[in-house]
Formats: C-alpha cells, sequence, structure tokens
C-alpha cells in the first residue's frame, strides 16, 4: 500500500469529519482508507454488516463474493437483503444498499461464493480481506490464497450466541490452517444465528480492517477474540503458528 | 493439580491427557484447537499429551458461521 494516495475532496471531508477526529487516524487515515480495497468473502448475516461499516467508513473499493438468491430465511440476519429482492440474486441488492449509501465506492460484484478456482483472482484485487463465509471449505480457500498472496486477512466466525475473531498476518501470525489444518467433520451449512450476533463480530471485523489500512492501534494478530453473548464474557485466546503448518509453515517472517 | 484453561484455574486429575480433559470439560475434540504452553497441540496427539501442575492450556472453539 505504498503508492500515492489520492487527496480527499471537499465532500469527503465534510462526510468523515468526524472520524477523522479519531486519534491516531487523521485525514491521513482517511486518505489510506479512501484508496484501499477490501475483499468480503460473503456479504450475508456477518459479512454485509462489514461491507456496510466499510462503505460506510469510506474504504474505496469493495470486493463482494456471495451467491445465490434472496431467502425469507436470510431477513433475519442478511441487512444488505431486503423483503422486495426476495427471490433475486443476493449480490445485486447487496450493491444496490451499498451504493444506496456511498456512491463514490468503486465495487466488484462476483455472484459465486469463494472456492479454490475464483479465490486467487478475488484476492489479488485486495489489499485486505475479510473472511465471513460459513463454510470451512470457502475460509480455507480463502485462507490458502491470503498467505500465498501475502494478505492480512481478518477471520470472523460466530455460532448461536458464540463469536470469535482474529487476524492473520502472513508470516508473522498463525493462519486459520495453523490451528483448522481441514475442515471440521461435524459443521453444517445451517446454523443457529440472530443477525445481532453476526453483525457484532461483523462490526469487530470492519475495525480491523480500518485499522489494518490506516495503521493505527493493536489488530488481532497472535490472538483470538472469544464472545459469548449468552453470558457476556470475553476471552483473549493467545495463538502460535504451527511450524508444520502445510499452508504457512515455510513461509519466513515478513 | 492445578492448570490454567483459558486463563481460569482448575484442578484436574494428575497428568491427565488432553482427549480425557476435553471429555471432562464437554468439548467435542473435532471442534477445537488445544494448545498448551502456547505450543498446538495436533488432535492426533491428544491421546497420549498429558498435562502437568501449572500448565497453560489454551481451548479454542472452531466455529464457522458467518
Amino acid at each position: 500500500m505504498n503508492r500515492p494516495l489520492a487527496p480527499l475532496t471537499d465532500e469527503e471531508r465534510a462526510i468523515y469529519e468526524w472520524q477523522i477526529w479519531v486519534r491516531d487516524f487523521g485525514e491521513e487515515g482517511q486518505q489510506r482508507l479512501k484508496n484501499a480495497s477490501v475483499m468480503i468473502s460473503r456479504c450475508g448475516g456477518l459479512g454485509g454488516v462489514v461491507a456496510y461499516e466499510l462503505a460506510a467508513a469510506g474504504v474505496g473499493k469493495l470486493v463482494l463474493a456471495h451467491g445465490g438468491c434472496a431467502r425469507p430465511s436470510d431477513l433475519n440476519r442478511q441487512l444488505l437483503v431486503t423483503y422486495e429482492s426476495l427471490g433475486r440474486p443476493r449480490i445485486e441488492t447487496m450493491t444496490r444498499r451499498l451504493l444506496d449509501l456511498n456512491p463514490r465506492l468503486e465495487i466488484v460484484a462476483v455472484g459465486e461464493n469463494v472456492n479454490e478456482d475464483n479465490a486467487a483472482r478475488l484476492v489479488e484485487q485486495a489489499d485486505v480481506v475479510v473472511d465471513c463465509a460459513p463454510m470451512f471449505e470457502e475460509r480455507l480457500a480463502m485462507n490458502r490464497q491470503a498467505v500465498l498472496q501475502r494478505k492480512p486477512l481478518v477471520e470472523c466466525a460466530m455460532f448461536d450466541l458464540e463469536a470469535t475473531i482474529t487476524t492473520v498476518q502472513p508470516g508473522n501470525t498463525p493462519c486459520l490452517a495453523c490451528w483448522c489444518p481441514s475442515v471440521p467433520p461435524t459443521w453444517k451449512r445451517q446454523f443457529p444465528v440472530f443477525g445481532a450476533v453476526s453483525g457484532t463480530v461483523g462490526c469487530l471485523g470492519a475495525m480491523e480492517a480500518i485499522k489494518l489500512i490506516a495503521g493505527f492501534g493493536q489488530p488481532l494478530f497472535n490472538r483470538m477474540l472469544r464472545l459469548d453473548l449468552r453470558d457476556m464474557t470475553t476471552q483473549t485466546v493467545s495463538l502460535v503458528r504451527n511450524p508444520n503448518c502445510a499452508v504457512c509453515g515455510s513461509l519466513p517472517r515478513a | 493439580m492445578r492448570i490454567l484453561v483459558n486463563g481460569e484455574p482448575k484442578t484436574v486429575r494428575p497428568n491427565v491427557t488432553v482427549a480425557d480433559l476435553l471429555v471432562e470439560l464437554k468439548v467435542s475434540p473435532q471442534h477445537v484447537a488445544v494448545e498448551i504452553n502456547r505450543q498446538l497441540i495436533p488432535r492426533r496427539l491428544h491421546g497420549e499429551t498429558r498435562l502437568a501442575e501449572g500448565d497453560q492450556m489454551e481451548v479454542v472453539t472452531l466455529v464457522g458461521g458467518g
């Protein structure tokens, strides 16, 4: 991210004024967001909130991957999907909702979920990746490409009232495969979820991406934050690299 | 014997294995990653890896919902 930064317009200064006041962020941080691109793997209950917060914060470009058509059971949590869009491709309503909020946003909209074939070209287009997919196959494909391309990856996930989030900096922190080398055999496509839980971890993931891009604060490197919204407890677990990791084990420190 | 599980003190049987402790903690071994004293313990070694007094164990639940 060392290319020259396009300056803010007067309109952008007015829109982002209140966040430019944030300590250690400032106008330079805003310029970094404007000049950055973020790839979000699925924009449902979790990723939709990541995308909306990053669109609101003024990230210049979002690369979005989400397949399928909107279903009634999306509406309890997928805040970018609308009642009117039921039956239509989710990626269309997601794109429209984001542009309603921020028409300056550049969106690369891909109407398919991440897989081994498309992961490389999706990651190529982004400075930061936020992984919000509900299937470990997608997560592991995204992780592999983020490591190969040495792109920071925010791993956000939830189940029931529990949420976890950690940030991977390939070579310097464990990657997803260090502690989850293969698809957990009993994980199912459908899982219990309130939108308020997936949205909570979505907001945290968006903030991680903002910090990574603007270069301030301490991202969740080598740490996993776990939240249990059932009893309102939090835990920070230390994570270590697996020297035998098939994905990042041979990667030297950056 | 006293150990720390996710930062919380816990009394467990002396020299208990990771696999047995996960059963006692009612945690499915297929859904967790385990670290002892900051070393990741691969799942295949859970049955033969024994805990010692003062060990720090981290149990990381694998959740993948999005």
